[in-house]
C-alpha cells in the first residue's frame, strides 16, 4: 500500500510520532476535562428536567459541542502551524522534498496527522456524549450536523495553520499567525465589528438597515431557499459565519438549527479548501535561498554622515563598528541587547506600532461598547489593553532560553566563565526590555483615554482608573514574562515553548480566577446544599477571596457596577500574590536552568 | 603528570548506558586521538570532561581537578569545540570573538591584541569584519576554533573538528593542531574518520558502545594486538639467495615473494632482526630496503573492534 501511496507512510510516521509524545496525554486530559466541565455546567437542575427536557438536552449538546470546538481551536492551530515550518527549521524538509512524495502529498499527510489526532481525541470523549440520551428531545440531524460543523471548523483552522506554516520561515510567527487565522475562521471578528456598528446606531436605524438587507435576500430569492424552514436572513448569515455563536443561537423562524449548522460547515469547508490550495501552490514553488548578510562596517564618519543625509531615520546605524564590550559588565546582557534587541529593532518597532494601533482602536472601542458612561466601562477599556498586551508577550519571549539551545550556541556559552545567573539575568533583562515595546504604547493609550474621559466628565475618576490599571498591567506582564521563561526552560522546541507559554500564562491569568470562582461556588454548594447562583458567573467573582486570584478581575471589581464597595484590598492582595508567583517562577527557572543541562 | 584522567567514568541517559566505565590517561602535550564509530560515546566523554555534563559514576580529573568539584577552575584552562554548533546572527567575526573574550572575562585592553593573535593563528584576519553567519562550513569551523583558543587554554577538547571539511581545510586544521601542540597544549581530538588522526596523534583510544577497547601509543596497541611484526625486504639482486636465507631463518613465517620484493611476518626481536639483515649482506645479497611495515590506524582499529561498526 505504501508503494502506491507514499504519503501514507508519512501519515503513519507522523501520527505515531504525535501519539508517542508525552503531550498527547496532556491534550487528551485537556479535551476530556473541558468536556466533562461542559456537561457538569450544562446539566439541568432537578426541576427543569421535567418540563423542559428538550431545551435542556439542546443546551447540553451545545455545551458538549462547544467544548469539543474550543479544545480543537486551542490545539489544532499550534500543531498545524508548526507542522511544516519545523521541518524547515530542522533542515529535514529538503529531504522530504526529495522523496517521491509530492508537495500536495506532504500537505495531505500533515493535515491528516493533525485532523487524525484531533479525531482520536474527539472519539475519546464520545462516551460523554452518551449523557445526551438521558435527556429526550434531540433530533439526530441536529446532532450529526453539529458534529459536522465542529469538524469542519477544525478542518479550516488546520488548513489555515498549514498555510501559515508554509508561508513563514520561522516557527513563532507561523504559530502566532495560525492562531490569528483561527480567530478569523471562527468569524468572531465579523460579529464583533457588527456589534460595534450596532452600538453606534440607534435601535431604529439599525433595524432599518438589517430589514433592508433581509428584503434584499428576499429579492434575490434566497429567503425562499430552504422554504420549509424559513429563509435566509441577516441572523442566519451571521450565525453561519460564526460557528461558536451558532451553537447557542436560539431556534426561531429565521434560524433553523440544522440549516445554520449545515451552512456553517459548508462555509468552513470552502475556506479550508481555499487555504489548502494556497499552501499547495506555495509548497510547489522552489524555496527561497536563505539571505546572506555581507555588508562591511563603515569606519569613516563622513560616509556614515552622508548615508544619514540620504535617509535620516536610522535609529541605530547598523554599519557602524561596535565598541568592545567593556569590563565588569555582563557580557551576555550586552550581547542580548546589541545583537538580540537592537538586531531586531525593525520587528520590535513593528510590534510597537502594532501595539499602539491595537490599543488606540481597542481601548476606546471597548469603552464605548460598555456604554462609555461609567467607571466600569473605562475599566473595561483598560482591561482590554491588558489582554492585548498579554496576548503578544509570550510570542516575544517564549523562545528566549530555547533559542540558544536550538541555534547550537548554548554549550559554548556554558563553557565560558559566565555564571548561569549572568546568562539568565541577561535573558531576563533583555526580555523585559522587549516587553517595554508593548507596554509603553499600552500605558500611553491608557493615560490618553483616561485623560480625555476625565475632560469629558470634568471628573478625575477615569484618570484614577488608568492609574490603577498601570500597576495591574505591569504585574500581569511580569507574570507573563515569568511564565514564558518557565515554558522556555521546559520545552524542547520553539513550537512547544510558544504553546507552553501561552498555556501557562493563560492558566495563571485566566484559569486561576476561574478555578477560584468554581471552588467558591462549590463551597457555597456544600454549605447551602444546593447550587445557588451557579448561573450567575458575576456573583462568583464577587467575593474578595476570589478577586485576589486575579489582578485584572480584582481591578474590574474595584470599578464594578455595585458602587459603594471599593475592593482595594483584594486588588492589592492580588498584585502581591501575582508578583510572588512571578518571582517564585523566576527563581525556579534560575535553579533548574543549570541543573537541566548537567543531567543531559 | 597526567593532564586528563578518568577513572571508571560512567554515564546513563534515562536508562540508556552511554559510557560503561572509561579509564583514560592523557599526559601533558599529547595529541590524543579518540576514535570510535557514531554513537560510541565520544561526545558524552568530552562533554563530561568539559564540565557540561554530570557523570553518573566514576571520576574525571582535568589538571588534577575534579570536574564536579571545580568546574569554574576547569573552564579557565579548557577550550571546548562542540561537534555541532551554531553562530549568532548579525555578528561579525571580531564581535563574535570579542563577546567570547568578554565572557571569559579577559580585560578589554588585552582582548584586542589576543583577538588579533587568534585571527592570525587561524588565518582568519582578512575575514575579521565579515558576518559569521555568512561563513562556509570550513570557515565556521575555524571561527569556532578561534573562539576556543581565545582564553589561551592549556587543554583543548575538540569534538570532530574536521568533520564535513574538504581535504584542504582538513590538512590546514591538522597543521594548526601541530602548531598548537608545539605551543605546549594538550589536545584531545575525537573522530570517526581514521585517516584524519593517523599521522597527527601520538596516542589513541578506541571506544565502541561506551567501552574503551584499547588505549595508549600506536605501536603498543598494535603490538598488543598482533604477535608478529610485518617486515618488508627489497633486494637489487640475489633474490633467490635471499629467499633461501629467509626460508631457513627461524621466526620468519609467511614469506610472500613477488620478484625482488619480500613480505613476511616475524616473531623476532629487534636485535635478531639486525642479525638477519647482517646475514643477508654477508651472503652477498644487495639489500635495497629492509624495514618494518608500521601498522596504520586502520589496522589497529579493525583488529581491536569486533565489527558492528
Ligand atoms: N541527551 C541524550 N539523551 C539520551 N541519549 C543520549 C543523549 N546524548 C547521547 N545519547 C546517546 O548516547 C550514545 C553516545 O552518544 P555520543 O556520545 O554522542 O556518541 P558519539 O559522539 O561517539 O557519536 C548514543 O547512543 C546516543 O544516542
Ligand atoms: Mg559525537
Amino acid at each position: 500500500m505504501f508503494v502506491w501511496f507514499p504519503f501514507l507512510a508519512l501519515i503513519r510516521r507522523e501520527l505515531l510520532e504525535t501519539l508517542r509524545r508525552r503531550r498527547a496525554f496532556l491534550f487528551l486530559a485537556l479535551v476530556c476535562g473541558l468536556s466533562l466541565l461542559a456537561v457538569l455546567v450544562a446539566w439541568p437542575e432537578e426541576e427543569t428536567r421535567v418540563y423542559m427536557g428538550g431545551f435542556a438536552a439542546q443546551s447540553l449538546m451545545s455545551a458538549l459541542l462547544l467544548s469539543l470546538m474550543v479544545s480543537g481551536l486551542l490545539l489544532v492551530p499550534g500543531l498545524a502551524g508548526s507542522a511544516i515550518v519545523s521541518e524547515r527549521v530542522n533542515d529535514s524538509y529538503d529531504q522530504l522534498h526529495l522523496t517521491l512524495i509530492r508537495p500536495s502529498g506532504i500537505l495531505a499527510a500533515k493535515l491528516a496527522n493533525v485532523l487524525g489526532f484531533y479525531f482520536l481525541l474527539a472519539v475519546a470523549v464520545l462516551p460523554l456524549g452518551g449523557v445526551l440520551f438521558f435527556l429526550v428531545g434531540i433530533e439526530w440531524r441536529d446532532c450529526l450536523y453539529g458534529f459536522a460543523l465542529v469538524f469542519s471548523l477544525v478542518f479550516s483552522c488546520a488548513s489555515a495553520g498549514l498555510m501559515c506554516s508554509t508561508l513563514f520561515q520561522r516557527t513563532i510567527p507561523a504559530i502566532v499567525a495560525s492562531y490569528v487565522a483561527m480567530i478569523a475562521c471562527t468569524g468572531l471578528p465579523v460579529v464583533l465589528a457588527l456589534a460595534c456598528l450596532e452600538s453606534f446606531f440607534d435601535y431604529n436605524t439599525w433595524n432599518y438597515w438589517t430589514s433592508q438587507l433581509d428584503s434584499l435576500f428576499v429579492q434575490w430569492g434566497l429567503a425562499a431557499a430552504p422554504s420549509r424552514y424559513g429563509g435566509f436572513s441577516m441572523e442566519f448569515l451571521l450565525c453561519s459565519l460564526c460557528p461558536p455563536i451558532s451553537l447557542f443561537a436560539p431556534s426561531s423562524p429565521n434560524i433553523v438549527r440544522e440549516y445554520v449548522y449545515l451552512a456553517g460547515a459548508v462555509i468552513q469547508c470552502l475556506l479550508a479548501l481555499g487555504f489548502l490550495v494556497v499552501s499547495a501552490s506555495v509548497l510547489a514553488r522552489a524555496p527561497r535561498p536563505p539571505k546572506v548578510q555581507s555588508e562591511r562596517p563603515i569606519d569613516d564618519t563622513a560616509i556614515l554622515d552622508s548615508r544619514r543625509k540620504n535617509f535620516p531615520f536610522y535609529l541605530i546605524d547598523p554599519l557602524r563598528r561596535k565598541e568592545q564590550i567593556s569590563d565588569g559588565r555582563n557580557a551576555f546582557l550586552i550581547k542580548e541587547i546589541r545583537w538580540g534587541l537592537l538586531g531586531r529593532t525593525t520587528s520590535l518597532m513593528r510590534f510597537f506600532y502594532a501595539s499602539l494601533l491595537l490599543n488606540l482602536l481597542g481601548v476606546p472601542l471597548v469603552t464605548i461598547l460598555m456604554g462609555a458612561s461609567d467607571n466600569f466601562s473605562v475599566a473595561c477599556g483598560a482591561a482590554a489593553s491588558m489582554i492585548l498586551t498579554l496576548l503578544i508577550t509570550p510570542a516575544l519571549l517564549s523562545n528566549a532560553l530555547i533559542k540558544e539551545e536550538e541555534q547550537g550556541n548554548l554549550d559554548m556559552v556554558r563553557m565560558t566563565l559566565l555564571s548561569p545567573r549572568e546568562i539568565l539575568w541577561g535573558k531576563l533583562q533583555a526580555g523585559a526590555m522587549n516587553v517595554l515595546f508593548l507596554l509603553i504604547p499600552a500605558l500611553v493609550v491608557l493615560l490618553f483615554v483616561g485623560a480625555s474621559e476625565s475632560m469629558g466628565w470634568a471628573d478625575w475618576t477615569p484618570v484614577n482608573i488608568t492609574l490603577y490599571a498601570a500597576p495591574t498591567l505591569l504585574v500581569c506582564a511580569l507574570v507573563s514574562l515569568a511564565a514564558s521563561m518557565c515554558a522556555s526552560l521546559y520545552a524542547h522546541s520553539t513550537g512547544a515553548a510558544v504553546t507552553g507559554s501561552y498555556a501557562l500564562s493563560g492558566f495563571l491569568l485566566v484559569g486561576l480566577p476561574l478555578v477560584a470562582a468554581f471552588v467558591y461556588v462549590m463551597s457555597t454548594f456544600s454549605r447551602e446544599g444546593r447550587l445557588s447562583g451557579f448561573y450567575s458567573l458575576d456573583d462568583a467573582f464577587e467575593p474578595p477571596e476570589v478577586c485576589a486570584f486575579s489582578p485584572w478581575v480584582a481591578f474590574l471589581r474595584m470599578f464594578g457596577e455595585r458602587q459603594g464597595i471599593v475592593h482595594v484590598y483584594p486588588w492589592l492582595g492580588s498584585l502581591a500574590l501575582f508578583t510572588l508567583i512571578a518571582v517564585a517562577l523566576l527563581i525556579h527557572v534560575a535553579i533548574r536552568y543549570h541543573h537541566k543541562f548537567l543531567k543531559g | 603528570m597526567a593532564m586528563i584522567e578518568t577513572h571508571d567514568l560512567k554515564k546513563v541517559y534515562n536508562g540508556f548506558v552511554a559510557l560503561k566505565g572509561i579509564n583514560l590517561n592523557i599526559e601533558a602535550q599529547d595529541i590524543y586521538g579518540f576514535i570510535g564509530p557514531n554513537g560510541a560515546g565520544k561526545t558524552t566523554t568530552i562533554r563530561i570532561l568539559s564540565t557540561l555534563l554530570e557523570p553518573t559514576g566514576g571520576q574525571a580529573l582535568v589538571d588534577g581537578m575534579d570536574v564536579m568539584k571545580s568546574p569554574y577552575e576547569i573552564k579557565k584552562i579548557v577550550g571546548y569545540m562542540p561537534d555541532s554548533f551554531g553562530v549568532y546572527d548579525g555578528m561579525r567575526l571580531r564581535e563574535y570573538l570579542d563577546f567570547f573574550g568578554a565572557a571569559y572575562k579577559i580585560p578589554s585592553k588585552k582582548r584586542k591584541s589576543i583577538i588579533d593573535d587568534v585571527l592570525q593563528l587561524t588565518d582568519l584576519t582578512p575575514r575579521a569584519d565579515d558576518y559569521v553567519s555568512a561563513f562556509s562550513r570550513g570557515m565556521k569551523q575555524r571561527c569556532c576554533l578561534a573562539k576556543t583558543l581565545i582564553h589561551d587554554p592549556k587543554v583543548l577538547l575538540l569534538d570532530e573538528p574536521a568533520s564535513g571539511l574538504d581535504p584542504r581545510a582538513r590538512i590546514e586544521i591538522r597543521e594548526l593542531l601541530k602548531t598548537l601542540r608545539d605551543m605546549g597544549k594538550t589536545i584531545l581530538i575525537s573522530s570517526h574518520i581514521l585517516s584524519e588522526l593517523g599521522d597527527m596523534c601520538n596516542k589513541v583510544a578506541i571506544i565502541e558502545r561506551g567501552e574503551l577497547l584499547a588505549a595508549g601509543g600506536f605501536r603498543e596497541i598494535l603490538a598488543g594486538v598482533r604477535q608478529t611484526r610485518e617486515i618488508r625486504v627489497e633486494v637489487l639482486d640475489g633474490a633467490d639467495e635471499a629467499a633461501t636465507i629467509l626460508a631457513n631463518s627461524p621466526g620468519i613465517v609467511n614469506v610472500d615473494r613477488s620478484g625482488n620484493e619480500f613480505q613476511m611476518e616475524s616473531t623476532l626481536g629487534s636485535a635478531e632482526l639486525t642479525q638477519l639483515l647482517r646475514t643477508l649482506i654477508e651472503r652477498g645479497v644487495h639489500v635495497l630496503f629492509f624495514s618494518e611495515e608500521k601498522g596504520t590506524l586502520e589496522d589497529v582499529f579493525l583488529s581491536v573492534t569486533q565489527g558492528g561498526l
